[in-house]
């Protein structure tokens, strides 16, 4: 590259300024959309673009574009440790490499394959390989949060760079993954924890010289690091499924809710479906809690939660979501049911089911001398057209479900953009 | 009447409203140029900026509000290609561009859209651009000082929401 490298930055003013600060030799440009980069790099030439994971996979769709527009320029994808399943899609989508944020000059540097290199002291050359090794597996360990499939993924290809295998296939209980071409295993090791194995590695013949017993032995070790790497996923997948949960009702909590919300909108925008938000809550609550005490109005919301799980279809996002309230999110992740099913798929029918359950169930709770049955009022909105946020979204729900309550309960409203229409 | 042979559609609007305009094109036999997002529609902009279609569509119910930037794009690329922005919430475009656009809002706008031709649609917005359009004669003077018509209001087919 002649004179100073051109780096396009597509992303927050923050992305901007600390690829700029950590790249002081090039001439950074920032663009603050997806599109407006793109017109950017169309009218003038950049020879490396970063470009941020910050807003979904909306950026795995302009990736194409953008390497159609600019194909000599190196393309980079920038994100948050967590988020780096999704730049392993982006390297899929056509995007060259990419770093984690808070960026680093040496990794940007070498994603960008600038041809000069940091101030920082080199490494011994005799010790590469094991630092080569252990910084492999420090990227296979940041993955770890990812769950344990792409972990997994990870963990073959990095063993198979190691041992110089054709293939690779790392098995756990009922997850595996594979790399290179696996074929019949020459040299295997079991995953054990205590005395019980949990899976195995397999690698495939290397492909120019046989194993070493000093192979088998490393293998062994790599074997226990990795166990000890899948019992910790477990525990966080555990800490994590505690930690989305609702002591009382057993349901999602709040915060689950609307971290899957956001997720949804994220998909649905991406695949043109929608998202409806229904948002319920019990009519008279209070007056239940005062008249047969709290410990009752505890139980009643267990009760109408199990209700809620048994009326909504495998995908549905159930919750507890305050007090009484209770969100649902339906969304369209598969194609109708079986043929001939009962089960309705369109959302009012799916809330008025709940509201019609409810109404009809005996609560064990009340007794048989409940004053009356237990109803539900409701407000539905629908991604896109009743908002495109999540907060929008619940927003207009909530407008609906305050106008059922005021409009005589036990019923559902659908959110309108110029107010409340019964449905 | 302005002959129109080919338009572009970026196909971002509900997937009904999408395929109505299509078959009101096709019915035309007007050749469609279909982008099923911004990002394809900008490469065609920047790299086949020559062909330049008689009409343009975008649908607004998918898009982000960075992304209705492509209205602009088109507009800066083709500025005599009418531009016709529909969607449920369909928002007009910025206030540069805004008398050469056409925007629709809502099912009804949409049906009187379609109700007219083609060539009809293309004839209103060429009006339109007719008075920013400077001729030698008129270079130093914007030209409604000559004694023609300011500019035309932007055309807004707004509607009540359908149910």
């Amino acid at each position: 590259m002649r004179g100073s490298p051109r780096i396009l930055v597509i992303g927050s003013p923050a992305l901007g300024g600390a690829v700029s600060q950590a790249l002081p030799r090039c001439r950074t440009t920032a663009a603050p959309s997806l599109l407006s980069g793109l017109w950017t790099i169309g009218h003038e030439e950049f020879e490396g673009v970063v470009v941020t994971l910050a807003g979904g996979r909306t950026a795995l769709r302009a990736l194409p574009s953008l390497r159609q527009v600019a194909p000599r320029a190196r393309i980079i994808v920038a994100c948050e440790p967590r988020g780096e399943p999704l730049a392993r899609e982006a390297l899929q989508a056509g995007a060259d490499d990419y770093v984690l944020e808070p960026v680093v000059a040496d990794e940007l540097v070498a994603a960008l394959a600038l041809e000069y290199r940091s101030t920082a002291p080199a490494v011994p050359a005799e010790s590469l390989p094991s630092i080569q090794e252990i910084t492999a597996l420090s990227d296979v360990l940041r993955s770890m949060g990812a769950g344990l499939q792409p972990t997994l993924e990870r963990l073959a290809i990095f063993l198979r760079q190691v041992f110089q295998a054709q293939g690779v296939t790392v098995q756990v209980g009922e997850a595996a993954a594979s790399a290179g071409a696996p074929g019949p295993p020459v040299l295997q090791e079991p995953l054990r924890r205590k005395d019980d194995t949990v899976g195995s590695i397999s690698l495939g013949p290397r492909e120019r010289t046989s194993y070493l017993a000093s192979d088998a032995a490393r293998l062994a070790d790599y074997a226990r690091l990795i166990e000890t790497i899948i019992t910790q996923i477990g525990e966080q997948a555990r800490w994590q499924e505690l930690a989305w949960r609702d002591d009382l009702s057993g349901l999602y909590n709040r915060r689950y809710f609307e971290m899957t919300l956001d997720n949804l909108i994220s998909q649905a925008a991406m695949r043109r479906l929608q998202v409806t938000v229904v948002l319920f809550d019990i009519d008279d609550f209070k007056s239940y809690n005062d008249e047969y005490g709290h410990e009752t109005g505890d139980a009643l919301i267990r009760e109408v939660a199990v209700l809620l799980r048994r009326c909504s279809r495998e995908n549905d996002v159930v919750a507890r979501y305050g007090g009484d309230e209770f969100g649902v999110i339906l969304w369209d992740a598969e194609q109708p049911r079986v043929p001939g099913s009962q089960h309705p798929t369109d959302p009012m029918a799916l809330a008025e089911r709940f509201g019609a359950v409810t109404r009809q169930h005996s609560f064990q709770c009340l007794g048989p001398g409940a004053p009356g049955p237990v109803t539900i009022s409701g407000g539905l909105a629908c991604f896109p057209w009743d908002g495109k946020t999540r907060a929008e979204i619940l927003r207009a729900a909530d407008a609906a479900l305050l106008a059922a309550k005021r409009s005589g309960k036990n019923h559902i409203r659908l959110a309108d953009q110029a107010g409340t229409m019964q449905a | 009447m302005p002959d129109v042979r080919s338009a572009i559609h970026v196909r971002t609007g509900q997937r009904a409203s999408a395929e109505a305009i299509d078959a009101w094109l096709t019915a035309q036999r007007i050749e469609i140029i279909p982008f099923d997002d911004v990002y394809a529609a900008c490469v065609h902009l920047l790299q086949r900026y020559e062909d330049i279609p008689d009409l343009a569509f975008v649908g607004t119910d998918w898009l982000g509000s960075d992304e209705l930037q492509i209205v602009s794009y088109i507009r800066e690329t083709w500025p005599r290609t009418g531009v016709v922005v529909y969607g449920h919430t369909a928002d007009a475009p910025r206030c540069d561009f805004l008398s050469q656009t056409l925007a629709c809002r809502g099912g009804a706008a949409l049906r009187e859209l379609l109700a007219a031709t083609p060539a009809d649609v293309a004839r209103r917005l060429r009006e339109q651009l007719r008075p920013l359009v400077l001729t030698p004669a008129r270079e130093a003077a914007p030209p409604w000082q000559h004694g023609e018509r300011p500019p035309s209001p932007p055309i807004v087919v707004e509607r009540p929401r359908d149910g």
